[in-house]
């Protein structure tokens, strides 16, 4: 990896995100619980901005490159273990200020909720809706407004729909802000 | 962020709850050790309702068990790192994941073989100059073959026999294939033919869901689509999946080949429990099996 290089908003859904101008600032202090964070291609660029970023993954196949990458990247904590079942990593994860989730499963809203606690109050949650995973006969538009309406009822406050259509079909970034309290 | 998450450290109820108090990577110097802490303190700890009291940087500082906020995360990174390794580990010692490998490696060979001597047929069947078909294309005969016993050293002659070679390769994997997926699964390789039982293997995913499978669903894996399209336009349900390819089933006259493999399916589902559950032969299940199988074609 050189020192420079191109975020294609092809490859990376959260580049995507910034190049239709939504993306949240990423601070250099910031500390980030990546879900999904499969072969760690948006990882690392998102350690390139952040200080610490813990990437959840369980599939082992992806698991092999994330561990290459965090090999490069000293500030990534590969976490195998199972976003769902967010007990099992919450003795090692500290309070973040960002949760970036991208999983390809049914349940994402409710895994994002799930891993609510990890954020800490006004702290940003960046949630890649895959529709087309929630349910592949559903309009995805119906899909995102349930999603919408979930993430209100789990004390986030704020939320901004942005579709990545033009460089994903059938994603909708959803970004919102956790309620101060 | 600071002020927020530094109150209580005090606690002395608190202190056991982080992973630093129990598994510091620089006091143990041995990998093994610290795994086994590690998945100690996750055993101790998991689904308990820790949740509020989540580990940060001030408080293994102000324990005393590290300087500064680098040394923390590079020794909580230390021991993520170990983990991951450990689990990949586990996840690449397991035969099964093997032997998924193994098939998907097969997978390829076949395809590349045949793409390559499809190619390599159809410029041979193009003769030397273009204009007329030197050798017409015969059923039975093997033009690989033959232009790889010529004497010839262009490109083509040698691209044959690397062909021939290559299918000498591709035995010597299936034999491997077999010989695991025998001792893998060894009554139903029995009763579907070690290659068939892998390739549902493949289609099922891990030994586990395979055990679990209703016997029809058995019977139709691997022919997801023809599946699909009758779900969803009602053409003809199919008959069968991948076992087609057990000679029961594709020597069965097409009236009944419905019925073997429906009893083929069940059957094996059967032997499928047995092997995932107990792991050994079971001679006189098999005969039994055997037997039904043979009445159902009759």
């Amino acid at each position: 990896m050189g020192s420079l290089r191109v975020w294609p908003p092809e490859r990376s859904k959260l580049a995507a995100l910034y190049y239709l101008g939504s993306g949240p600032e990423i601070n250099a202090t910031d500390q980030i619980l990546y879900l999904g964070a499969a072969s760690g291609t948006t990882v690392s660029f998102i350690a390139d901005y952040a200080g610490v970023v813990y990437a959840v993954e369980i599939a082992p196949e992806p698991l092999v490159k994330l561990l290459q990458v965090c090999c490069v990247k000293k500030n990534i904590i590969p976490i195998p273990a199972d976003a769902a079942i967010p007990t099992i990593y919450a003795p090692l994860v500290s309070r973040v200020d960002l949760i970036y989730q991208d999983i390809a499963q049914k349940e994402q809203v409710e895994i994002a909720l799930m891993n609510l606690f990890f954020l800490k109050p006004g702290g940003m949650l960046i949630l890649m809706l895959k529709t087309r995973s929630v349910s592949s006969q559903q309009e995805p538009e119906l899909v995102c407004c349930d999603a919408v309406s979930a993430l209100q009822n789990g004390e986030l406050d704020e939320i901004t729909v942005t579709w990545l259509d033009k460089y994903h079909r059938d994603h909708a970034a959803i970004v919102c802000k956790k309620r101060n309290y | 962020m600071d002020s927020k998450h530094s109150d209580g450290t005090g606690d002395q109820k608190r202190t056991s709850h982080y992973w630093f108090d129990e598994c510091w990577p620089g006091e143990k110097a041995d990998s093994c050790d610290l795994t086994q802490l590690y998945s100690g303190f996750i055993a101790n700890n998991a689904g308990g309702d820790n949740f509020s009291i989540l580990p940060s940087w001030q408080d293994a500082v102000s324990t005393g068990i590290c300087n500064n906020k680098d040394e923390y995360y590079s020794a909580l990174r230390e021991i993520c790192m170990f983990w991951s390794r450990e689990k990949l580990q586990i996840y690449n010692s397991s035969e099964e994941v093997r032997l998924i490998k193994l098939m998907r490696i097969l997978r390829e060979t076949d395809q590349m073989i045949s793409r390559l001597s499809e190619q390599i047929i159809f410029w041979h069947s193009m003769g030397e100059n273009g204009s007329e078909p030197e050798h017409p294309v015969k059923k039975g005969h093997d033009p690989i073959r033959e232009m790889a016993s010529g004497n010839g050293s262009d490109g083509i002659t040698l691209l044959c026999r690397s062909l021939v070679s290559m299918k000498e390769s591709r035995a010597g994997l299936v034999r491997d294939i077999s010989t695991r997926c025998e001792k893998l699964l060894p009554n139903s390789s029995n009763i579907v033919g070690p290659l068939v039982a892998a390739r549902l293997l493949v289609e099922a995913g891990s030994i586990k869901d395979f055990s679990q499978m209703p016997a029809s669903k058995i019977q139709v894996l691997g022919a997801r689509n023809a599946l699909f399209s009758h779900l969803s336009s009602g053409s003809p349900p199919p008959k069968h999946g991948l076992i087609f390819e057990h000679k029961r089933v594709h020597a069965a006259s097409r009236r009944k080949r419905g019925r073997v493999s429906r009893t083929l399916a069940a059957n094996l589902a059967i032997a499928l429990r047995i092997d995932y559950y107990r792991g050994i032969k079971d001679v006189t299940f098999l005969e039994r099996a055997r037997l039904r199988i043979e009445k159902a074609g009759r």
